[in-house]
């Protein structure tokens, strides 16, 4: 240990403009792996954002009457067969008499369900394969088919051990928790829950088959697997505007950008580029650092240091002169760099957890200590003559 | 001698050269990413700029029509006519009905500014010229379609409404999802330059191929009587219905007042369905506030990029250097001057980055021949070429200033004796 320290020193000293070069690598290494890992997580996001604009239309009731179920289901029943067949609906209901005045709380009460319709029958929409991907369903099972047109009482919940910090908002939702059968009542009905899910309310997620028919329709969207065309666009505004008239907005018909999908694949481009250069930097500045040490090295192992010992102690000092500087970067990083990012790139925030620190951190660590064992194996070989000879 | 000696220094140390030129033609890449995602933002906005600083109105519109005359406006010259004050009037109209092969299209005749103004990007063929002008033939630019409609096919546009027929031939195919001059009736506008754009998407659009014409063809050849199905001026009978549609760009002399525009605008709105108004400066605000905003977002990554390609090429030129310098003190003490020394220095930079120039090419031409860049908005523009140019500048000039820094204060002997 005092031989690292000491050495350290003495780079320090005599080379202090390579000693800073490597600091300042490391450093801004770190800060642009970590922050590019983030932005490339942030570009998936805003692409898929973008894409599922333009792949679904939503409607917005503004209106002063409110629009119920009922009515919503006899305006699809209107609509082209051909259209519902292509798409299934979205729909968030508030139970009767839930509205509140805080548009927050009415969030948290929205009852979701997706569906839809194929002839005239109302059915499961086919959304499971994605809730898989998307890891939106924790455990249990999607409804079956059966279950939704059968109107059975089956249910998805948020997480049990999820908390509200605001009073108002735990007492509201107190309302789900189980009750003395183990099941979730929801407008009088006791819902067998079937799964847990991650989603935005605290209410129970079921068949649409199950909502009662005066439940208010607060959002409704129509989802395509593909990007909405302009025929479809407008069979829709027509259904809605001959059923609701003004009460209803719909979302724009948004034309898929390219300009907006190359621009992101530029970007992350640009992110593996940098991680790239990264890297590169690296293994020029801790070649170059042996190639200076090597001599040294030879003179240590001509005084007795075995060849273990030798490579273990360049090993170790690179290990520390990286393990400090990839922690005053990840400092800078969290407390400088990172409020500042966030405020420009939204999604960005979820991608730093103490969790993802720790493993960048641990796979930093980890590559660099293998690349610089080998590095250091390949240059200080076993031969001390020829090492004198090329030093 | 020298230069051979340049070129001997680069082949030794041939490792760290490597290293050194593939750090280069990653820097020039993604320096030119960077400078090609500004670009990017700023493309759409670049094309109508100088027209956003005139004096004007964008009026977004399902139809216009003359309240004198109660028809529908057709082209732009016919709106200039009405509004006298105007000094420039840019439309789209489109045909009602327009049929190829007995195929539904979508047909849109753009007014000769905005086809000046347009370069699309296309899959096969060319654009408008103005060579085209002179023409008889109907020349048009057909959207991305899997109709079989290529260029050089010579296809006839015919209606329902009327027995007329017009021969068409095909000069260039767009790429799909080409943003051109439309408005997006179906949207909310935006308030900026964006809403001068649409995005013709093939399958959004129902698989209807679209064919843009240019009035200045059809209204360049009226002495010649052509193109009359087209231009009602020669047949106001019989033709092909067309109706001023979408985005109108009215450009005003400076001195004419906000009043008088506002006074044309009512007057053309009498029978009119005229969703929207906005005045080009006011666009002209809110597009640059968005660009401002867009680009501020790209800041943190510019920065992040820039500090370290100065980083890495400083790492890059230091180490280069210092791997020499013992070579250059035994140089020097076989008799050669510090200056020979350094400008062989020089040349075995300059020898590194013609290697990372050479190799940063062939991957650019090797991947456009694989079409990878197809997906991203990489190119090579002036301001891309410039600023790789001054990153080769940054290198070169660190591999030179650095042994110059270093001889200063040591002497040859002293060089060899450090732990080199």
């Amino acid at each position: 240990m005092k031989y690292i320290y000491i050495n350290i020193k003495n780079f320090v000293r005599r080379e202090p403009a390579i000693f800073l070069l490597v600091l300042l690598s490391i450093i801004s290494s770190t800060i642009i792996i970590h922050f590019f890992f983030g932005l490339y997580h942030h570009l998936e996001q805003k692409q898929l954002e973008e894409q599922y604009g333009s792949k679904s239309v939503e409607l917005a009731f503004s209106g002063t009457e409110s629009v119920t179920k009922e009515e919503v289901m006899s305006m699809l029943m209107e609509m082209e067969p051909d259209l519902l067949e292509r798409c299934y609906l979205s729909m968030g209901v508030l139970m009767p008499g839930e509205r509140r005045e805080d548009p927050v709380m009415n969030s948290l009460l929205t009852t979701y369900t997706d569906f839809a319709v194929i002839g005239e029958n109302v059915t499961v929409a086919p959304v499971e394969k994605m809730w898989q991907e998307n890891n939106m369903l924790l455990d249990g099972d999607y409804f079956t088919k059966e279950q939704v047109e059968q109107g059975e009482l089956v249910c998805l919940i948020l997480r049990e051990d999820l908390e509200f910090p605001i009073p108002e908002q735990a007492a509201a939702v107190e309302q789900y928790k189980r009750n003395e059968n183990g099941k979730i009542v929801l407008n009088g009905k006791e819902y067998q829950c079937i799964g847990h899910i991650d989603g935005l309310s605290a209410s129970p997620y079921v068949p649409v088959t199950t909502l009662h028919g005066q439940s208010e329709v607060v959002s409704l969207s129509f989802c395509f697997d593909d990007y909405v065309n302009r025929n479809d666009y407008k069979s829709i505004e027509q259904g809605v505007s001959a059923c609701f008239g003004d009460q209803v907005e719909l979302s724009g018909f948004e034309m898929p950008d390219r300009d907006s999908t190359r621009f992101y694949y530029t970007l992350t481009l640009l992110c593996v580029l940098m991680m790239g250069m990264s890297g590169v930097v690296l293994a020029m500045l801790y070649e170059y650092i042996l190639l200076q040490r090597k001599k040294q090295l030879i003179i240590y192992r001509l005084c007795g240091m075995t060849l273990n010992r030798a490579r273990v102690m360049y090993f170790a000092e690179c290990l520390v002169i990286s393990g400090m500087s990839y922690f005053v970067a990840l400092l800078v990083f969290h407390f400088i760099m990172f409020p500042l990012i966030s405020r420009a790139f939204t999604y960005i925030s979820a991608s730093y957890t103490p969790k993802t620190y720790g493993i960048l951190g641990f796979l930093y660590i980890a590559v660099t200590s293998v690349l610089l064992y080998k590095l250091v194996c390949r240059k200080l070989d076993g031969n001390v003559m020829q090492g004198m000879e090329e030093g | 001698m020298l230069f051979k000696l340049g070129w001997i220094d680069f082949k030794r140390n041939f490792l760290i050269q490597g290293i050194i030129i593939l750090l280069l033609v990653v820097t020039f890449l993604a320096a030119i990413s960077m400078v090609s995602a500004i670009e990017m933002k700023l493309k759409k906005y670049m094309v109508f700029k100088e027209d956003l600083d005139c004096n004007g109105i964008y009026i977004m519109s399902d139809m216009i029509q003359n309240n004198e005359s109660h028809t529908l406006f057709r082209d732009a010259e016919e709106i200039k006519e009405f509004l006298p004050e105007a000094e420039e009037v840019f439309t789209v109209a489109k045909l009602w009905e327009p049929y190829v092969n007995d195929m539904q299209i979508n047909a849109w005749c753009y007014s000769p500014n905005i086809i000046n103004r347009l370069s699309p990007e296309l899959e096969e063929g060319r654009w408008f010229k103005e060579q085209d002008n002179n023409e008889t033939v109907l020349k048009a630019v057909v959207s991305h379609n899997e109709d079989g409609l290529k260029t050089g096919d010579i296809v006839t546009m015919s209606t329902p409404l009327t027995d007329v027929e017009q021969k068409i031939e095909i000069i260039g195919v767009l790429q799909d999802n080409e943003p051109l001059f439309y408005h997006n009736d179906l949207a909310q506008p935006k308030g900026d330059y964006r809403d001068f754009y649409y995005t013709y998407d093939y399958e959004s659009e129902g698989r209807i191929p679209l064919f843009i014409l240019s009035d200045s063809q059809i209204l360049g050849n009226m002495n010649k009587q052509e193109f009359s199905y087209l231009n009602f001026r020669l047949n106001s009978e019989k033709g092909f219905q067309r109706q001023v549609t979408a985005g109108t760009i009215v450009i005003y002399p400076d001195n004419i007042s906000e009043f008088t525009i506002r006074e044309n605008i009512n007057r053309l709105n009498q029978e009119s369905r005229i969703h929207h108004t906005a005045a080009l400066s006011d666009i002209r605000e809110r597009s640059q506030k968005y660009i401002f905003k867009e680009l501020n977002d790209l800041l943190p990554i510019a920065l992040c990029t820039f500090i370290f390609i100065v980083v890495a090429g400083i790492s890059a030129g230091v180490i280069s250097v210092k791997k020499h310098l013992k070579n250059y003190a035994i140089y020097y003490i076989c008799g050669m001057q510090w200056k020979q020394c350094l400008f062989i220095s020089l040349c075995s930079s300059l020898v590194a980055v013609l290697a990372a120039v050479g190799l940063f090419l062939f991957s650019i031409g090797w991947f456009q021949v694989l079409g990878k860049w197809r997906n991203t908005a990489m190119q090579i523009g002036i301001w891309q070429m410039l600023i790789c140019a001054g990153i080769i500048f940054c290198y070169v000039f660190t591999t030179w200033l650095f042994p110059q820094t270093i001889v200063k204060n040591t002497s040859a002997n002293q060089i060899l004796k450090t732990n080199y």
